[in-house]
């Protein structure tokens, strides 16, 4: 497994500075900012897994992986953990970051419980379809996920407006369940909703790469 | 001596090609050749083999055992090089190899940096700067470094210059001296399986046409040609019969038995070669 993760950050090393760079231009640019710091890191591990992704398709890597000893779960799996490691990289890297510019931590929370479940969450529908098709027939539906992912902040903004309107029992009862928990509970319950969600990704990742 | 390879009544299906009822055995200590036109179901055989796409039903055992519920230990006594040697094209031989070595348990990195001495490789080189010929020697020192059984090539040698192409057999030839070894050789290029085979199996549009023993193949089968007007008498005892405007020719398996049911004073009666057989069993006509 974590050889298969690692050659994962190995092919990507090039990408990885690269984009690492423009992570620093972004906060140059913004002023200093943990949740800058939390979007830019987080929109580079779903760039990263993409990036991955695509070097699997084009240098057949799949069939390379299938001829080894390796089992097909192991394969499958080591995509998750390389976004995960990414996203541990990238919230570790963030705290240190909002510690050293003395930001309130608050501001940090709060932007890891945003962006990490929507990294997460778009992981979690992009990698089954990539490990159906592959990464060129994916392609199409990675656009798609790009527009969701930049016009998902308007839908927030629309649906908070809309609540104000209307009654809606059932998101005002998660949004004062957040609001009413202490950080380090609504932390920890985003963390394990965003793993359950990867981890019914996977088995759903699994399945359609077992069947090809 | 056991098989090292059985694939019983194996079946695939995919939208517009299917593979049906593939019957292979291969026993250990020989090579069989695997030849068909492009598109008869060579590749896909050899995926279903290798457990990297999912048969619809049959059997497939490598070294006795089922290819699935063993897959781990039977890839790691397997050998395996594609058409197009698959590596990630910006990283190094060397990586290549470091890399491919942590998944097998017999990896042997003194005889993988020997194989590459051998066929003059130096392990800095990027893989996509290699020419094909060098990136299938590179396979083929992946394939051999993890002391491997049996050794499985899908058309290992197409589109290589005959130096390289008679290299790579020769060092079948070497690995099949041990004779608890096998190659499972894919190709279209029968002048190669006619070199170093000992069974061939061919196979044409998803269906196993024969396979058996290529001496038997050679001696028996023979490529019978006469005149057309003559054709009526013969045709119903020849295979793949192909007509001009000068004669007819076909493939007859057992030329005992023709001859014992026709004269045949006013045939030709020919040795086959392996690619008279692929021809005249698989060409369609026109």
């Amino acid at each position: 497994m974590i050889h298969l993760v690692m050659k994962d950050f190995y092919v990507n090393r090039k990408y990885l500075l690269l984009i690492s760079m423009l992570v620093c231009f972004i906060l140059i640019l913004s002023g200093p900012s943990s949740s800058v710091a939390i979007f830019a890191g987080g929109f580079a591990s779903y760039s990263m897994l993409i990036r991955s992704c695509f070097y699997d398709d084009k240098d057949k890597g799949d069939i390379f992986l299938r001829t080894l000893p390796i089992k097909a779960s192991v394969i499958v799996l080591s995509k998750y953990i390389f976004l995960l490691s990414m996203l541990i990289i990238v919230a570790v890297v963030s705290l240190l970051f909002s510690l050293l510019i003395k930001e309130d931590f608050r501001a940090y929370y709060m932007s890891f419980m945003f962006f990490v479940p929507i990294i997460c969450f778009i992981n979690a529908i992009y990698l089954p379809v990539f490990f159906k098709y592959g990464y060129e027939k994916a392609t199409t539906y990675q656009t798609l996920l790009f527009l969701v992912m930049i016009f998902l902040p308007f839908g927030f903004e629309k649906i908070g407006s809309l609540m104000q309107m209307q009654d809606f029992n059932f998101l005002s009862s998660i949004i004062s369940l957040i609001t009413s928990s202490s950080i380090y509970t609504t932390f920890l319950v985003v963390c394990a909703l965003s793993l359950a969600l990867l981890a019914i990704s996977y088995k759903f990742s699994l399945k359609l790469y077992l069947a090809r | 001596m056991g098989n090292i390879l059985e694939v019983i009544n194996l079946n695939k299906r995919f939208n517009s090609f299917a593979l049906s009822d593939i019957n292979i055995t291969l026993p250990k200590g020989y090579i069989m050749g695997f030849i068909g036109a492009n598109g008869a179901g060579k590749t896909t055989t050899i995926k279903l083999i290798m457990n990297m796409i999912r048969r619809d039903s049959g059997k497939i055992n490598i070294f006795g055992k089922d290819n699935i519920k063993y897959e781990i230990p039977i890839k790691n006594k397997i050998g395996y090089v594609h058409e197009q040697p698959i590596f990630y094209d910006d990283l190094t031989v060397g990586w290549t190899g470091n890399f491919a070595g942590k998944f097998y348990s017999d990896w042997d990195d003194e005889r993988f940096n020997e194989l590459l001495e051998k066929f003059c490789i130096k392990k800095s080189q990027i893989v996509k700067q290699l020419s094909k010929g060098t990136k299938m020697k590179t396979a083929l020192a992946l394939a051999l470094s993890h002391k491997p059984e049996l050794l499985i090539l899908d058309e290992p040698t197409s589109g290589l210059d005959p130096v390289i192409r008679d290299e790579l057999l020769d060092i079948l030839m070497e690995f099949i001296q041990n004779e608890e070894h096998g190659v499972f050789f894919s190709s279209h290029i029968t002048s190669d399986i006619e070199k170093i085979a000992d069974y061939i199996t061919l196979i044409n549009e998803g269906r196993i046409i024969f396979s058996e023993e290529k001496d038997k193949i050679l001696n028996s089968w023979k490529l019978v040609k006469g005149d057309v007007r003559k054709i009526e008498e013969y045709k119903d005892d020849l295979m793949g019969i192909k007509i001009s405007r000068t004669g007819f020719s076909g493939i007859v398996e057992d030329i005992e038995s023709f001859k014992s049911r026709h004269d045949v004073s006013s045939l030709v009666i020919d040795k086959t070669t392996l690619d008279d057989i692929l021809i005249h069993l698989t060409k369609k006509e026109n």
